[in-house]
């Protein structure tokens, strides 16, 4: 009698672990939510409420998951390398796409953008998600790099707070200005990582480099360009002569906006969205003390900048595909993304809202156009996460005075150019 | 059981001819079967371990090492087998055999740190002292903090802007202005390394302690009477009778410390220009960030090589008795 109650026993864990193994399918029959890694750039503040207005309106719940660019990417290579359902949107930049639809790991759903709806955009932006005829993300957000400045601090280091630095010799002078003992003119966002090359890109673009080009299909990196070489040895100056923040090569985005915020530096370079979060007093002392310039160039008449548009696929390893369509038409209405362009200042992406009047007085218009002009564009190339870490490295090595800009560019362009296949 | 003994009795035995009965038909059963096989039993009760067993790790485990032969990436659909490719191609990293050099030294000074300290406290807490029990459960408390938290604390006390550790040094005037400590290549990695031995120094503690309390006190009394000093009677009695638990311990952080990864990725993610990035960082970053599977599988298993041969070292001393 024991023999056989043990021997049910057995049988019943058994069972019980093929269950657990194999019961994903089953899930999909379940009542549906669907799970969206965000960046929290992206996510902004309202997210939440917009998937709570979805659920109430749909029935399909949400599950968000928002985190910083970085860790959302890490989450996302695993997820879908994994080939597991644990995500049914995915953020990304259409620089990331030729890293999974290769191999089918993001859905087509170009049944979202027939012709007509695809006009309605910002020219290029469903373009620079379509491989092959297919559409294979949905735009979020536009969103480029652009200067933003405390009036205040500038004022109390005796500069005309109605003249931000347009060339680098000026926010050097400006810098030496405003520096104090426990106050640095100028912080930006070098921590190891993708961002930091993000920093590389647009100041090397504020010298007037073209940071590389498309041979055919390959990429050619020119890193070792006098103009890059020179984005580098200013970084370096700003460092070294202590108007940057030496903290700088270990600050993440959110981490140099609050320190902006909080009136650690005078200046910051970051995303266009964050100029509502600075005029809003919750957020920041400063506000309505601190405005958006374009970003200093090497010489006058140039800029930098760097687009960081954000767009929502959906893995194919997803089991809502249809429910997840469903958000992602929701959150990219017309009526949402202006919603977001007035609570969060995320740059639209519908032709129509760069004439409202209400977009056109919330955000900085002119100054993003003007980054728009001057921006770099990531390439679209398979190995362009390597190629930043390469990057990232090689400029960490001369902030922390391990090689100098030259040897550092010239070390990235030989390796960038090897893992591009040349 | 009356049916018994007359069934088997020597006429029904002779004539061969035996009645059926209940206890008979179980005999031929399932259970029945059990009845007689114990080694049949046993492995069925343990059949449901055995098969978690399989799945989450000798599956996985097979399978990786299959892919550490092939180009397995992403980002270029089609399997392409390499053979001893990947492998070979670790040795032509300059950035990988750094690290491996780098882990070696993040290995020997974290755990050097921690067996030192952990030695001290563990004689410490085997003496009789007002509030031992209270201080015994204190010092256990880094090890019970997740390692993802210990990094996050670290980060804080050792933050450019308001960090704890700044603040005691511009007091005391050692330095004059707030550092970046993360940011600096010769700290970066010699601060993770004693976040990591704090955390971990409890755990040697426990386990020194338990060998010292095996040891009897007249060894103690009998050196005391013959005029050692505490000295040379930590390093003549206690030293020689906790090498066995000593040597459990280095091996369990050996491996431990070999394998970190946790503690990098929040503290640094590898940074500042890879000074902090350790082999088992870079498995995760190539197999994951990068997609290239295959090569990444390929210096996992040289890392868990590495770990064998420590492994290996560490069992061959541990089998050396003691006796006193």
């Amino acid at each position: 009698m024991k023999k056989t109650f043990a021997l049910l026993l057995v049988l019943l864990l058994c069972s019980a672990v093929f269950t657990f193994a194999g019961g994903g399918s089953e899930k999909a029959a379940e009542a549906e939510t669907i799970t969206v890694l965000m960046g929290i750039d992206a996510a902004g503040k309202h997210m939440g409420e917009r998937a709570q207005e979805f659920t109430a309106e749909t029935g399909i719940k949400v599950n968000l998951v928002e985190v910083e660019w970085d860790t959302m990417v890490n989450k996302q290579a695993v997820a879908l390398t994994a080939g597991e359902p644990t995500f049914d949107i995915v953020d990304c930049g259409s620089f990331m796409l030729p890293e999974y639809v290769p191999s089918g790991m993001y859905e087509d759903i170009s049944d979202l953008f027939p012709p007509d709806v695809k006009a309605t955009y910002m020219d290029g932006m469903i373009d620079s998600v379509t491989v092959d005829g297919k559409v294979y993300a949905a735009p979020l957000m536009a969103s480029w790099t652009i200067m933003f400045y405390n009036a205040q601090m500038y004022e109390k280091a005796g500069l005309d707070p109605d003249k931000p630095p347009k060339t680098w010799d000026e926010l050097l002078a400006h810098g030496r200005a405003i520096q104090t003992k426990d106050t640095y003119a100028y912080t930006d966002a070098m921590a190891h990582g993708e961002q930091n090359t993000t920093v590389f890109f647009r100041w090397a673009k504020s010298a007037g480099a073209q940071i590389g080009e498309f041979r055919g299909k390959k990429y050619y990196w020119m890193l070792n360009s006098e103009e890059c070489v020179a984005a580098v040895e200013f970084l370096k100056k700003m460092m070294d002569e202590g108007v940057m923040d030496p903290g700088a090569p270990i600050y993440y985005q959110q981490q140099v906006a609050d320190l902006f915020g909080k009136g650690h530096a005078a200046i910051l370079v970051n995303w266009d969205m964050m100029t509502i979060a600075f005029r809003d007093p919750a957020q920041t002392p400063y506000a309505g003390k601190i405005f958006p310039a374009a970003m200093p160039g090497r010489v006058a008449g140039l800029s930098g900048s760097i687009e960081g548009h954000e767009y929502m696929a959906i893995p194919s390893a997803s089991l809502h595909k249809e429910a997840a369509k469903k958000f992602i038409k929701y959150v990219s209405s017309v009526e949402n993304v202006k919603r977001r362009a007035l609570e969060q200042g995320m740059t639209p992406v519908y032709k129509e809202l760069f004439e409202d009047s209400e977009v056109q007085a919330a955000l900085p218009l002119d100054v993003i156009f003007a980054a728009a002009d001057n921006c770099y564009y990531r390439p679209a190339v398979p190995e362009y996460a390597e190629c930043a870490e390469v990057i990232s490295t090689e400029l960490q090595n001369v902030l922390v005075n391990n090689k100098d800009a030259r040897q550092a560019m010239e070390d990235a362009n030989d390796k960038c150019n090897e893992l591009s296949g040349w | 059981m009356g049916d018994l003994s007359s069934r088997y009795s020597s006429k029904s035995i002779k004539s061969g001819i035996i009645a059926p009965t209940v206890m008979d038909k179980q005999r031929f059963s399932l259970t029945g079967k059990l009845e007689k096989n114990e080694g049949l039993f046993a492995f069925l009760l343990i059949l449901p371990a055995l098969l978690l067993v399989m799945g989450l790790y000798v599956y996985p485990i097979g399978y990786s090492f299959v892919v550490s032969f092939f180009r397995s990436d992403i980002r270029y659909p089609g399997v392409v087998f390499r053979g001893l490719g990947n492998y070979i191609d670790i040795f032509k990293r300059p950035d990988l055999l750094i690290s491996f050099w780098r882990t070696i030294y993040f290995t020997v000074v974290s755990i050097a740190l921690e067996m030192v300290a952990g030695i001290a406290i563990a004689v410490a807490f085997n003496k009789r002292f007002v509030g031992r029990p209270i201080a015994r459960s204190i010092v256990l408390i880094p090890w019970a903090i997740p390692p993802v938290v210990n990094g996050i604390i670290w980060n804080w006390l050792v933050h450019p802007k308001i960090g704890v550790l700044n603040y005691v040094l511009t007091s005391l005037r050692i330095i004059d202005r707030y550092k970046p400590w993360l940011a600096d290549p010769r700290w970066a990695l010699n601060i993770i390394i004693v976040a990591d031995a704090w955390k971990w120094t409890p755990l040697v503690v426990l386990l020194i302690l338990a060998g010292l309390q095996s040891i009897p006190d007249d060894l103690y009394e009998a050196a005391k009477i013959d005029g050692a000093g505490s000295v040379k009677t930590f390093f003549r009695i206690t030293l020689p009778v906790i090498q066995w638990p000593i040597l459990v311990t280095l091996l369990l952080r050996t491996v431990e410390a070999i394998r970190i990864f946790d503690i990098i990725f929040i503290m640094t993610r590898g940074g500042p220009a890879n000074r902090t990035k350790l082999t088992t960082y870079y498995v995760w970053e190539i197999a994951f960030k990068f997609h290239r599977l295959g090569f990444g599988s390929a210096l996992a298993y040289l890392i868990t090589l590495l770990i064998v041969v420590f492994a290996v070292l560490y069992y061959k001393s541990i089998n050396k008795q003691v006796e006193y």
